[in-house]
């Protein structure tokens, strides 16, 4: 009897001794990828030119400033352009996030999984990568995608905070992200996002171009599905130190009045 | 009784004179009956559909504080629900996904969906038997790949019958999840209760990451909705032997109210279709109103008209009052001998009236296309207004009508009583 449970433990033991490294593997491999597009030690700030085409409706364009900081998982999202926009704003403080309306003065409170602006991009999109904390590694697998040698990671949430219950990443050999794939449950994909080049900026790398592609919306164009797609090019990145008073409710009704 | 039969024989002799009030009197109950055989026909349509919507007469909820609703000791509840239902009532098992990020896409259209009903097709059947679903449409063809969804749902996302749609919804971990359906049948319905699409239960369940067995609402679709009230609190006394059962409420908020509360463990609502409709009620009582006013302006029309030719037959038929008074027909009488010719006149009338209203509802109701009419799914049943008007409704007519028109009747009638004998022959 004793023996048996003896011999319980030990393959509980050998078990755990073996799911172990590869847990604590696939969450140093996330931790790094994360790391590499998140700015811990600096604030971020740029400007983003948003373009959103919807196949039969044409192109629409805008222009956001975007000031991060990670390490207060704070960010500010201010529309510049076009002009019946500018002053909106969202604000990120911790958990909570809100929108602000010049128009009505009023904030409300928005989620990281709404799309922001009815667009192909999630508001969760503009936060810094959290990968380790919200995913574990199921599968991987290698792949050439164009000119990089990718890795290609499948990714299972495990927590509720993960935006998409699965993902496929596909990551280079510096560890950056330049393809993701967002499923649902059921496994159906639900949109396919790309970053086909960085800029190195002090020795970080920034997103120069991604694209995020809609798989559910779109139109039939000359008999063929042309999907949703928005563009977002990143320019006059910087990591210059940005005023405490910029991540607050009290900036956006100034900025927006 | 004498004067009576005096009076329907100068009734019988002049009713030449009264032709043009009977005809507008006639006219006038026309217009009554079928404003009130539409309106309580819209009525009965949007209470139809709001029926379908909200899970029945009297919907069974059970709550977890902060939860949203899960019907968890079934067999209890089943006990009392069968206790306290004609035998002729259908209950029906659903589970619901509502929130905000319920959708459908098709061909890359999307459309937001407010419910999202998890039905079992078997059961469902006598309850949505009552919607067009087109002519090719069969109910024992649907299977858990089938979804029923609204014709504005259809129109908006283009998609017809056979095409393929994907349901998509959060999930209680708040993540999306999908699912991939074929359109079985498309049904009228306005977006005023919120779209709303039909999946069947265990789909449902698992696009929604339940267990597949689990069911939000206990429906009951009673045969004749009128006495709802009593049976919901039989139910909730039935109910609350066995269960932890809130108080009825008499209103949304009140409910929303007792939900926010201090309370533990599960609780359970039963909750009549009124209370769900308390949005709706302002709606009903403002149609009301507009009712209302409309008889009351044909009501005065009557009176008026009533009271202009009932003088006009008292000048002319002055000789005639003076010698039935000079052979002793007292003022009292006389008053008598006018108000039960307006009784006749009024009964005559309505009776016409009625009538041809009826007349006029039956053929006229389905000839005219009221699918033209900006959001009319919202009351059309199989595409037609089922108009009403019950027998309460036709006697309440024929009181006011007759009332009205001895009201219009009475002063001319008091006036041609004063009148001297003498004075009366010498005109």
């Amino acid at each position: 009897m004793i023996k048996r449970v003896y011999q319980s433990l030990f393959f509980i033991l050998a078990m755990m001794l073996m799911v172990w490294p590869a847990t604590s593997q696939s969450d140093a491999i996330l931790g790094q990828i994360d790391r590499q597009v998140s700015f811990m030690e600096a604030d971020f700030s740029a400007e983003y030119a948003v373009t959103r085409f919807v196949p039969n409706r044409g192109t629409s364009e805008e222009t956001l400033a975007m000031f991060r900081r990670d390490r207060d998982d704070k960010y500010l999202v201010l529309f510049l352009e076009p002009e019946s926009r500018r002053g909106k704003g969202y604000l990120k403080i911790g958990n909570n996030l809100w929108v602000y309306d010049p128009d009505s003065s009023r904030f409300n409170v928005t989620s990281a999984r709404d799309r922001f602006q009815d667009s192909t991009i999630r508001n969760a999109d503009f936060e810094p990568s959290n990968l380790a904390a919200q995913y574990r590694i199921v599968a991987r697998e290698s792949e050439v995608l164009g000119a990089y040698n990718t890795e290609v990671l499948s990714l299972e949430a495990r927590t509720d905070s993960a935006p998409f219950e699965r993902r496929k990443i596909w990551v280079d050999e510096n560890l950056l992200i330049r393809k993701i794939e967002d499923y649902s449950a059921s496994g159906q994909l639900l949109r396919t996002s790309a970053i086909p080049s960085y800029q190195s900026v002090s020795g970080r790398y920034v997103p120069q171009t991604i694209v995020f592609i809609d798989a559910l919306r779109g139109a039939e164009v000359n008999g063929s599905f042309v999907s949703e797609r928005t563009v977002i090019t990143v320019t006059k990145p910087s990591f210059n130190d940005v005023p405490d008073v910029v991540f607050t409710q009290a900036f956006l009704e100034r900025v927006g009045d | 009784m004498k004067i009576f039969f005096i009076s329907w024989r100068t009734f019988t002799r002049n009713v030449k004179r009264y032709r043009m009030l009977m005809f507008t009197s006639s006219i006038a109950v026309v217009l009554i009956i079928s404003f009130l055989g539409l309106s309580n026909g819209i009525l009965s349509g949007v209470t139809t559909k709001a029926k379908l919507f909200y899970t029945g007469d009297l919907t069974i909820q059970g709550f977890e504080r902060n939860q949203k609703s899960i019907i968890g000791g079934r067999e209890s509840v089943y006990a009392a629900v069968m206790e306290s239902i004609p035998r002729n009532a259908i209950v029906v098992e659903r589970s619901i996904h509502y929130g905000s990020k319920a959708k459908l896409f098709h061909s890359g259209r999307q459309v937001n969906q407010r419910r999202f009903l998890g039905v079992d097709w078997t059961k469902e059947k006598a309850v949505l038997a009552d919607q067009d679903f087109g002519a090719d449409f069969d109910f024992d063809k649907l299977d858990g790949d089938s979804i029923l969804i609204s014709s504005v749902t259809a129109r908006l996302l283009r998609a017809e019958v056979g095409d393929s749609v994907t349901v998509s919804l959060e999930t209680f971990r708040s993540h999306i999840n999908t699912g991939q359906f074929i359109v079985a049948g498309i049904f009228d319905e306005s977006s005023f209760f919120g779209f709303s699409a039909y999946l069947d239960r265990s789909r449902l369940n698992e696009i929604m990451r339940e267990p597949v067995d689990r069911i939000h609402e206990i429906g009951i679709f009673l045969p004749e909705s009128g006495n709802s009230a009593v049976l919901a609190r039989r139910l909730q006394t039935n109910l609350s032997e066995s269960l932890d059962v809130f108080p009825l409420f008499r209103s949304k908020s009140e409910k929303d109210q007792a939900l926010r509360g201090n309370w533990d463990g599960r609780r359970y609502i039963v909750v009549p279709l009124e209370v769900q409709l308390s949005a709706l009620t302002d709606l009903i009582a403002a149609l009301n109103v507009v009712i209302g006013l409309i008889v009351i302006v044909f009501l005065a029309i009557i009176v008026i008209g009533i009271s202009n030719t009932f003088s006009m037959i008292v000048v002319e038929r002055i000789r005639e009052i003076g010698t039935m008074r000079a052979v002793g027909l007292t003022r009292f009488h006389a008053v008598y001998l006018f108000l039960f010719e307006e009784v006749f006149l009024g009964v005559t009338s309505t009776l016409i009236g009625v009538l041809l209203g009826v007349l006029l509802l039956s053929v006229g109701s389905p000839a005219i296309d009221f699918r033209l009419i900006p959001y009319s799914e919202l009351f059309l049943i199989n595409n037609t207004l089922q108009w009403q008007v019950s027998p309460y409704w036709i006697a309440l007519i024929f009181l006011v009508v007759t009332g009205s028109s001895i009201f219009g009747a009475l002063r001319p009638a008091v006036r041609a009583a004063r009148i001297q004998p003498v004075e009366a022959l010498r005109q």
